[in-house]
């Protein structure tokens, strides 16, 4: 099955609107944890092949940290937040004070920091989507995962729709300009029968 | 300098010597490299699920009936099926999920298919919980490997 054959514009571009607000929630709860300015910028939604993923990425082997949380309730999927390796570092630093040395052996603290931020943007994410759809939503256990950035989105989408052969990413871009660019992103994977759901509630076919 | 093809996930693709197979990003899935060892012919595929049972749609996501529709294109490029070798790499579980492990199953399935046609497999690198990227060159018939390692650097193997 595809995407892009069930999926108009229109809809895509509500994906694009849903990941601005949730997006925009996300930033405000990062901006108040670490008391600094965090911009978002506009969110861009695309359905890309399974087999084109590793081209749409621009370093598909860079090592990133990334926090998994899973979506739970009417319209189930699964969040990513990511963060390249120095952005990873420097965000815990603003939390605990000091830069780990080696993201891929994290010590406790380090690890439950990055999973508790993840948790957060991912959490307000889903809590502004539940608005905006009164769709009942929570989410789940985060999940910290250092590795290969095309192996962290192939992995996620794999498991948010394992029938479809293309994927939709709601994908938004965050900064923290004052600190010298400390850039991620925040990507939604609906699955299967959440969009119709998703895209029933608010009134469009 | 052999021309690198790069496969996408869910893919594959089979060539003659000289060629290099890639694909990158092995979380769940598994590349299967399979070689016939003389006439230095042979395919990879980026395998995402164990099995199905569908005959239309995109086939070689599956290690069933996948693996069997690439060792048929690598036969009818002139290779002979008593001189095939395997090998593989992948199947970890990146993230620690509880329940079922799709990695594992992928393994065991293609594990499963490769018995039922009688190609041996000559070297594995599986399981545990970090992705790689692999190199399957024809000329020699050697698998390397690229996995996140300590310090943040690239770890290479080769099978």
């Amino acid at each position: 099955m595809k995407w892009r054959d069930k999926l108009s514009d229109m809809q895509l571009d509500v994906l694009q609107e849903i990941g601005n607000i949730g997006a925009g929630n996300a930033a405000t709860s990062l901006s108040n944890m670490i008391g600094k300015t965090v911009d978002i910028e506009v969110p861009h939604a695309q359905i890309v092949d399974l087999s084109d993923l590793y081209k749409v990425l621009d370093q598909p082997e860079e090592i990133t940290a990334a926090t998994v949380v899973g979506i739970k309730g009417d319209a189930p999927g699964k969040m990513l937040m990511i963060f390249p390796s120095q952005a990873a570092k420097k965000l815990i630093s603003f939390l605990i004070g000091q830069e780990p040395e080696d993201l891929t052996s994290l010590d406790e603290m380090g690890q439950s920091v990055l999973k508790e931020i993840g948790n957060i943007m991912c959490s307000s994410y889903i809590i502004a989507l539940s608005n905006f759809t009164s769709l009942f939503l929570e989410s789940d256990v985060p999940m910290l995962v250092v590795d290969m950035l095309g192996a962290i989105i192939a992995e996620t989408s794999i498991q948010a729709a394992e029938e479809y052969d293309d994927v939709i990413m709601v994908e938004n871009l965050l900064n923290i300009s004052e600190e010298g660019d400390v850039k991620g992103f925040l990507m939604l994977f609906p699955e299967g029968e959440s969009l119709d759901k998703i895209f029933s509630k608010l009134g469009i076919q | 300098m052999a021309g690198k093809i790069i496969i996408g996930i869910g893919e594959y693709a089979v060539a003659s010597n000289p060629a290099i197979l890639v694909t990158l990003g092995l979380g769940s899935c598994v590349g299967v490299c399979i070689r016939d060892k003389k006439k230095r012919v042979g395919g990879m595929i980026h395998v995402m699920l164990p099995e199905t049972n569908a005959t239309t749609g995109k086939l070689s996501k599956y290690a069933k009936p996948g693996i069997e529709i690439m060792v048929n294109e690598i036969l009818k490029k002139g290779a002979n099926l008593r001189d095939l070798e395997a090998k593989i790499a992948g199947g970890a579980a990146m993230f620690q999920s509880k329940g079922f492990d799709i990695g594992k199953r992928n393994v065991e399935k293609v594990k499963e298919v490769l018995l039922s046609l009688k190609i041996p497999l000559v070297a594995e690198d599986t399981g545990q919980n970090r992705a790689r990227s692999i190199e399957f060159h024809l000329d020699t018939g050697e698998l390397f490997i690229k996995k996140v390692g300590g310090k943040e650097k690239i770890e290479l193997s080769k099978i």
